[in-house]
């Protein structure tokens, strides 16, 4: 080679040293406790880094009512952290998308592991799935670029963009990412349930029956450890009439999906009322109740439901006593997940 | 260690640089049959007249073959072209010097396998305003536009085409023979799609599924060779 381009590589090689040193000198890397149960998580982290820096960014973004056009809504007012982020009450504020405003908000924990996102499974990846609620139409016009625009002139934002990100300038890509970052960590995984695995402690009498009950019914949909399989099923909810929502067909707009919805962690139900997709059951008992006697046929009504779900007054009561072991305190009261207070020296 | 690795990475990326390469530009000209169009302007249109407000969409991964046989492929990113702006008309890539071809395949829109990475940057940032945030995923293809064919209160029109889901994956391939040369003009004849819909009354359409899928087909057709 040419001694000039020698030269030039050099220093092209020196400049790349330098703005590595730069690079790997700002930011924290973060590393998840989760059980080895639950498998290795669906989200690719090798795409989007967890970082100290990266996750209190997304945090403070998801409690800031900046997302939202007027600056009275942010992500906590439906997805609250002392109600495993979830909606306490079902009534939806008005100008989110028209489907939203038909839904019950889910509870937000180990997002890492799910495949998909909403009821109907529309939003495929974890760091799209915000683009839906800030925004008012079915489509993304303007309003990303002028919440971008928005944390552009903040006075705080564009620096804590750089620490996390290591440019300034916003976008839509990192703003996303800082979202799902926080997100990520929101990891449920120490309810008595997970202290019984670990053999901390041990179920009651009760819990014990429940948990029998729960492999036998409801373990093929809810699956241990998650809860949860990610997949879709028609569990033989009645349609509403008024609302008519389809659940997955209306993604796929195959009739073969038509009243399927995405199967719900059980996990912090105690917190996540009201039940089912347009939280149309207030209680659990409510939930029970139409597992045992609810169950309305359709085509595409789940094959182990087919018959009901028979179950004496005591079984019900055990497999109540069995849900509620399910609730992680330390997860709704995790102060590493609430509102992010200024922090005094 | 990774700071090593970083280095050799580095280092190749660098002598890359030096190895030979040569520019090849492809060039996109929108018309209508063989009138060149502006957005913004208005024209005459089955007795009636047309305006274009829109015109975007996405290109991917571009194959090279002769006689039939594939010679190698240029996919760095995908790239936004953008008639609302002249500089986004065009892309320009390195290909292998000398390289000796009689066909190009351009795919235009974005894959299935692309959208399930997440979120992306730079022309695939979702701020482009080239996302559906409802049942997400990309739109490949954007036009808009106006005209009184069309039967609604703006007498406008808006196709936007996108979806990955099977069976309606909408993502197309253009396959173009091509003369060897260093620039490669690209003729959009906006009338192949436009006399394929029904103006009248399907002028608006956002939304994946097998229609999307059909109107891709089309959308696909009006990519030739300009005949200068
Ligand atoms: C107006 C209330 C509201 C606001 C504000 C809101 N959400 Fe939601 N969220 C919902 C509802 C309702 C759903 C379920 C929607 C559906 O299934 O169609 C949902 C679903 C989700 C899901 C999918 C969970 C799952 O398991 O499928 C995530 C993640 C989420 N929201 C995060 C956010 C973030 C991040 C923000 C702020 C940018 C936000 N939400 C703002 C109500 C809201
Ligand atoms: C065939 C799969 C399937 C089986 C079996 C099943 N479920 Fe479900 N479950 C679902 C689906 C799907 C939903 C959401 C339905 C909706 O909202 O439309 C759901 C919702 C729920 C909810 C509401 C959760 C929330 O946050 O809104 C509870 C509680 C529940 N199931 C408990 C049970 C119990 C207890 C059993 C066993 C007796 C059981 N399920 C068996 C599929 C199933």
């Amino acid at each position: 080679m040419k001694k000039k381009s020698k030269t030039l590589l050099s220093i092209l090689f020196l400049f790349g040293l330098a703005n590595l040193a730069f690079l790997s000198l700002e930011t924290d890397p973060i590393q998840l406790n989760y059980p080895k149960s639950f498998g290795e998580p669906t989200y690719d982290f090798s795409k989007n880094p967890l970082t100290k820096q990266g996750v209190e960014l997304g945090r403070k973004l998801f409690y800031d009512p900046i997302l939202s056009k007027d600056s009275t809504t942010s992500c906590s007012s439906c997805h609250l952290s002392y109600t495993a982020f979830t909606h306490v009450d079902h009534a939806l504020s008005h100008g989110i998308g028209d489907s939203i405003g038909n839904r019950n908000s889910p509870s937000l924990m180990n997002l890492a592991w799910s495949k998909s996102f909403m009821w109907d499974g529309a939003a495929h990846h974890l760091d799209v799935q915000a683009l839906a609620p800030i925004h008012d139409s079915k489509e993304l016009g303007e309003d990303l670029k002028n919440v971008i625009a928005k944390l552009q002139r903040h006075e705080e934002y564009p620096s804590l963009f750089e620490t996390a990100f290591g440019v300034s300038q916003i976008t839509g890509e990192h703003f996303l990412k800082a979202l799902s970052q926080f997100q990520l960590t929101l990891i449920s995984a120490n309810s008595k349930y997970d202290q019984v695995q670990r053999d901390e402690t041990t179920f009651s009498e009760k819990e014990e029956k429940g948990y029998v009950i729960f492999k036998q019914h409801c373990n093929s949909c809810h699956a241990e450890p998650l809860f949860t399989t990610g997949e879709f099923a028609n569990n033989g909810l009645p349609v509403d009439t008024i609302l008519t929502d389809w659940g997955r067909m209306n993604i796929t707009n195959q009739s073969a999906d038509s009243l399927k919805f995405k199967i719900p962690t059980l996990r912090n139900l105690k917190y996540s009322f009201p039940y089912m997709h347009d939280g149309r059951f207030k209680q659990l008992n409510q939930v029970i109740k139409h597992y045992t006697s609810g169950i309305v046929q359709h085509p595409t009504l789940a094959s182990e439901l087919q018959n009901g779900i028979n179950l004496t007054a005591e079984e019900k009561v055990d497999l109540t006593a069995f849900l509620l072991t399910l609730t992680d305190k330390e997860f709704v009261f995790n102060k590493d997940f609430a509102f992010p207070r200024k922090k005094r020296n | 260690m990774k700071k090593i690795l970083f280095c050799f990475a580095f280092l190749a990326v660098s002598l890359s640089l030096f190895s030979q390469k040569e520019n090849l530009e492809i060039n996109f000209q929108a018309t209508l049959e063989r009138q060149p169009i502006e957005l913004g302007s208005t024209y005459e249109y089955e007795n009636s007249e047309i305006t274009f407000e829109v015109l975007k969409f996405y290109i991917g991964k571009i194959q090279f073959f002769k006689n039939g046989e594939p010679i190698t492929e240029v996919f760095d990113s995908f790239r936004l072209i953008d008639f609302s702006d002249s500089l986004h008309r065009n892309v320009v890539m390195k290909i292998p010097n000398n390289l000796d071809f009689d066909r190009i395949k351009i795919q235009l829109g974005v894959d299935s396998l692309t959208h399930e990475t997440g979120v992306m940057g730079g022309d695939l940032d979702p701020i482009n305003g080239m996302y559906w945030a409802w049942n997400t995923g990309y739109i490949n293809f954007k036009l808009e536009g106006k005209s009184p064919l069309c039967e609604n209160r703006h007498g406008s029109f808006q196709y936007h085409l996108g979806g990955y889901l099977p069976p309606f994956q909408t993502a197309q391939t253009v396959s173009l023979e091509v003369e060897q040369s260093e620039v490669i003009n690209i003729q959009i004849n906006l009338a192949t799609f436009l006399k394929e819909v029904d103006l009248k009354n399907e002028h608006t359409f956002m939304s994946p599924g097998a229609k999307a899928k059909e109107l891709s087909k089309i959308a696909s057709k009006m990519f030739t060779i300009k005949s200068l």
